[in-house]
């Protein structure tokens, strides 16, 4: 993408760095682009506050998350064991 | 996906000579045979079945359509393991997962297919178990659970799968992609588009304060 090669060049803009916010957030930047974006948003307040307002909307999406239940994940972990061992006839 | 390696097993010439048997057999045979395949599949499936069962879940908005999803897509994998090339093994699932799914909604009744509640983006009930620890940290800006629940159910469908998928799941985009059938590209523009909704809706409802202090 055109917009990592410019931001890997010269210091990236804000609307550089908005761009790509989202999937510096995602953790979906390749390391050596996520290393540009962090140091942009060390030293610029606007785009550190608009990083940290998407940070809290993933952060409570998040917690919605709930774990399987027990005895579901008991009994696919059971049926995995007899694939297995009965070669998923 | 191509098959350039079949069951994810390494091509090293130091297998012992009845590995090297069996895959020549496994070649000939266009399939694997029984303890190559099982080996990939407790290497590759069975680390992703919490994964696999959290889709199940928000695919089916149904505990035992699920289990049934995932019953099948676990059948499948087995069967077609020896084609899996051993690269994104979660993507792979997921891929089949949806197949699953599809083949298990064309016997539901015309009425339980329209049933809003059982489209992708629903969201299953939020409940307290398995909550990120840190109460302290987030006492200062949390944003109660039925304030986000709200604000996602007020967005589209294909937002709102997204949203869920990456935020709430845990996937990747190129798993979201694979499970949705769409473009990273696509993935990524909804995404972009829909979190900024939901955070002007968060906005409006007195959370996320992101202006610049004065």
């Amino acid at each position: 993408m055109k917009i990592f090669e410019r931001m890997m060049r010269v210091p990236p803009d804000c609307r550089e760095v908005a761009d790509v916010l989202q999937a510096y957030l995602d953790g979906e930047l390749p390391e050596s682009k996520t290393h540009v974006v962090s140091e942009h948003l060390q030293h610029c307040e606007r785009c550190g506050i608009e990083a940290d307002v998407y940070l809290e909307v993933k952060r409570s999406l998040g917690e919605l998350a709930t774990p399987p239940d027990r005895d579901v994940m008991a009994r696919l972990r059971s049926f995995a064991d007899r694939l297995t061992s009965e070669g998923g006839s | 996906m191509a098959a350039a390696t079949p069951v994810g097993v390494d091509m090293d010439t130091t297998d012992p000579p009845r590995r090297r048997a069996d895959r020549s057999r496994m070649h000939a045979q266009g399939d694997a045979p029984d303890h190559l395949r099982d080996d990939a599949f407790r290497r590759y499936v069975v680390p992703e079945l919490e994964v696999l069962y959290g889709v199940a879940m928000r695919l089916t908005r149904d505990p035992h359509d699920a289990e049934d999803v995932v019953q099948e897509t676990l059948l499948r994998a087995y069967r077609s393991i020896h084609r899996f090339d051993g690269r994104y093994p979660r993507a792979w699932l997921l891929t089949i997962l949806r197949n699953a799914n599809i083949n298990r909604a064309r016997k539901r009744t015309p009425d339980l297919l329209r049933d809003e509640q059982r489209t992708l983006g629903a969201l299953p009930a939020p409940g307290s178990d398995g909550r990120a620890d840190g109460a302290a940290e987030a006492a200062l800006s949390r944003i109660p659970d039925d304030t986000i629940v709200d604000a996602l159910e007020r967005l589209s469908d294909d937002h709102r799968a997204v949203v869920a998928l990456v935020d709430i799941d845990g996937l990747s985009y190129r798993e979201t992609a694979e499970l949705l059938d769409i473009p990273v590209g696509t993935v990524m523009s909804r995404l972009h588009r829909a979190r900024k909704k939901l955070r002007a809706r968060l906005e409006r409802a007195g959370y996320l304060d992101g202006s610049l202090p004065s």
